[in-house]
């Protein structure tokens, strides 16, 4: 899991820190080890140092022994009384075991021993030579009484002179002086050295003790955010809006899913853990599916993306996945990521979308068919519906231009009616092919001033049809006309021959013509005070060939309306009309101001 | 009438009998009927004009004016016209569509070849003997070609 990688942490490694112990680890051992070499000389100096004065003690002590001797000696010399003989006797005889033990103290100083061993001699020679308790003082070698220059001073130590007792006793004493000198000499060094050595041990112990804090707080913190990284990445995985999945390299087993992989497959992921995607896509798909990420793998390409089939507890789903390989920090690679997002319905979308695109181009081919085969049509109907009517025509024609003369009334107006009907038919014809041009001429749309255009309309109008009494009156300004200018004429030359025509037989003809915006529409209206029309049949009212009149009344073929709303409807407009019988009529149009509006969505519908 | 080819004015190329009959009578009517050929297919004309097919070896004219219908049986009245203005001895040749067809497309096209006048037939024959009439007039009398 890679979860593991999280928590394993690295060791601090910090080369100042191992400085700082090492130099406090030799600090310490230099200090220890130079207390311990100057403990030792100093334990060594003291043991001599005693000695020395346990020497000096029994020497000082035998000197001692041998001054009481010599008092004793002075006294029995001074005042001759031989009890002081015995006295003097006794304190030789006192010297004897301190010398043994002057001897013992000195023992490692072989001519302290030999001055010992003659003093010895000496005081053993005078006990010797002492008379008998009872004996006279004569004997024995004592001086005689009253030989003062034989005496010794008092106090004198004259055995201690005939022995070199003092000079062994001095040496002593200059050695024991000069050993503690030494000891005081070599103590203070060693004091410094160890206090420096504590002091230099405690301040690196300070030292290491506030960088190991320092540390263990860094580690603390590094941890926390190592903690809180990781909740966040997988925070991430768990809600990325999009199939997360883990796979270890080797087996191809998922390690790791998100929600979303759970949502897409229908499955909680304790079912999808440590299996292979063989459980989704069935057993067909299956070893392609292993085998391909395996290439993955194997070949070391960094990422592969697929759209595959898998079956769900919801049915089959299609997913688009993108696997990418996880090198570790060596380069192996150890994972796999996969990113897997659900386009089914993108997908079914896209098929649907496919179908209507065909659908829609199969129509527009036979609706492009359609049109080609009614443009050849009206080719047709232009060229050959009118020539055999031009034969009817115009051989009627002539046979009353040259047999007229010898007919009777009653055939000539035959062949007037003939010729009439004939004409009549080429009217139509012109008119229909006019009005299904209309629909297939591309609109040029430009911004027209109403007013000029109304007003050339009406002159071409009254120049063609002189009969025409009707009075135009064109009440306040009329909005600019959006639209193609040739189809609009067409529009108002047939509105208003309309109106002229149909209020052509009441003794004061009049035609008014307003005009308003609203919103974003201009608004025509023509008012005429002629006939006027039932509004039942208002229907019927712009459709081709239809009439509400017949042709002797008011000639025409029907066609002047159709192409009125033809026009009107190209161009997003509208037009609609109102009237009663008798009391005239009125015919209104409305057209979008927006230049762009109309042209597309009206071509086609038309 | 077609037989004699000394001298020529006008070359009527139209497939309908009755409407060559109709435009003869108009012509004539307008005086200027007597030396016309009436050709009844694209081919023929094109033949006649450049002395190829059954025309190879005769003895042809040109003619001082050329009408034309649109539909016509092999070529077409606007393929005979391409071959005429693309010639360069018988651009100069006039040449009068007289036709049915009303179609913005054909008169473009008539007019992008170079065709001289462009009149559609109407109905009525009284109009279209006017209208026949009046152009023979302009084109053959009025009207000055180089030679």
């Amino acid at each position: 899991m890679p979860d593991s990688a999280y928590h394993r942490l690295r060791p601090i490694r910090s080369p100042a820190l191992r400085r700082t112990y090492a130099l406090a680890a030799l600090v310490v051992l230099i200090c220890g080890g130079g207390a311990y070499v100057a403990a030792q000389q100093l334990a060594a100096s003291g043991r001599s140092l005693q000695h020395a004065h346990a020497a000096l003690e029994a020497l000082q002590t035998l000197e001692i022994r041998c001054a009481h001797a010599s008092n004793w000696l002075g006294a029995r010399l001074i005042s001759g009384d031989a009890r002081f003989r015995e006295d003097y006797r006794q304190a030789l005889q006192g010297i004897l075991p301190a010398i043994e033990a002057a001897d013992a103290a000195l023992a490692e100083d072989p001519e302290g021993r030999r001055a010992l061993a003659d003093l010895k001699q000496q005081v053993q020679g005078r006990i010797d030579r002492l008379p008998a308790p009872l004996a006279p003082d004569t004997a024995g070698g004592l001086p005689a009484p009253g030989d003062a220059s034989r005496v010794p001073a008092l106090g004198a130590p004259d055995l201690a002179v005939s022995t070199p007792l003092g000079a062994l006793t001095q040496r002593y004493e200059r050695a024991v002086k000069a050993r503690r000198a030494l000891d005081e000499q070599r103590v203070l060094p060693l004091q410094i050295a160890l206090g420096l050595g504590l002091l230099c041990s405690l301040v690196l112990l300070r030292l290491s003790f506030l960088r190991t804090r320092r540390d263990l707080v860094r580690r603390e913190q590094g941890e926390r955010e190592l903690e809180r990284q990781r909740r966040f990445a997988d925070t991430l995985i768990e809600n990325a809006p999009m199939g997360v999945f883990i796979k270890e390299a080797q087996g191809l087993t998922l390690v790791r899913v998100n929600r979303f992989v759970e949502e897409i497959t229908g499955r909680p992921r304790e079912q999808m853990l440590g299996k292979d995607d063989g459980q989704f896509v069935g057993s067909e798909a299956a070893p392609a599916l292993l085998q391909s990420e395996h290439d993955l793998v194997s070949r070391k390409q960094m990422q592969s993306v697929a759209e595959l089939q898998i079956q769900t507890v919801r049915g089959c789903r299609t997913l688009r996945v993108r696997k990418v390989l996880l090198p570790d920090e060596h380069g192996e690679v150890r994972y796999l990521l996969g990113l897997s997002e659900d386009v089914t319905e993108q997908r079914r979308a896209e098929r649907g979308q496919r179908q209507l695109a065909e659908t829609l181009e199969r129509k527009s081919r036979e609706l492009e068919a359609a049109n080609q085969e009614l443009e050849s049509f009206s080719y047709s109907v232009s060229h050959d519906l009118r020539a055999p009517l031009r034969a009817v025509e115009g051989y009627a024609a002539i046979l009353e231009e040259d047999y007229g003369g010898t007919l009777d009334e009653e055939a000539r107006r035959f062949l007037r009616s003939i010729r009439e009907g004939a004409t009549r038919m080429g009217h139509l014809i012109q008119d229909l092919l006019a009005c299904s041009r209309l629909g297939r001429q591309p609109l040029a749309v430009t911004e027209s001033d109403t007013r000029l255009l109304v007003e050339g309309v009406w002159a071409d109008l009254r120049g063609a049809q002189p009969g025409i009494r009707a009075q135009l009156e064109i009440l306040g300004v009329l909005p600019p006309s959006y639209g193609d200018p040739g189809l609009l004429q067409q529009v108002w030359s047939h509105l208003l021959e309309n109106a002229a025509k149909f209020a052509g037989k009441v003794p004061d003809p009049r035609i008014q013509l307003r005009g308003e915006t609203h919103g974003t529409e201009a608004v025509f209206s023509i008012q005429d005070n002629g006939v006027g029309f039932d509004m039942r049949y208002y229907d019927k009212l712009f459709k081709v060939f239809q009439r509400l009149h017949s042709e002797t009344e008011y000639a025409g073929t029907g066609v002047g309306l159709a192409i009125v709303h033809r026009v009107i409807a190209r161009h997003g407009g509208r037009v609609w009309a109102h009237s009663e019988p008798g009391q005239g009529a009125c015919f209104s149009f409305a057209l979008p101001l927006s230049p762009q509006a109309p042209g597309e969505t009206v071509e086609e519908r038309a | 009438m077609t037989e004699h080819f000394d001298i020529l004015e006008i070359l009527l190329v139209e497939d309908s009998p009755a409407d060559a009959e109709l435009t003869l009578r108009a012509l004539r009517k307008a005086n200027i009927g007597n030396h016309i050929l009436w050709l009844q297919d694209g081919q023929e004309a094109v033949d006649f004009l450049f002395q190829e097919g059954q025309y190879a070896h005769a003895h042809t004219h040109r003619p001082r004016l050329v009408l034309l219908d649109m539909k016509l049986p092999k070529l077409s009245g606007i393929d005979v016209l391409r071959r005429i203005k693309n010639d360069p001895e018988r651009r100069s040749i006039p040449v009068v569509m007289l036709t049915s067809s009303n179609e913005e497309r054909d008169i473009v096209e008539a007019y992008q070849l170079g065709v001289n006048s462009y009149l559609v037939k109407p109905v009525e024959f009284q109009t279209l003997g006017e209208q026949v009439g009046r152009a023979g007039l302009y084109w053959l009398l009025a009207n000055r070609t180089p030679h």
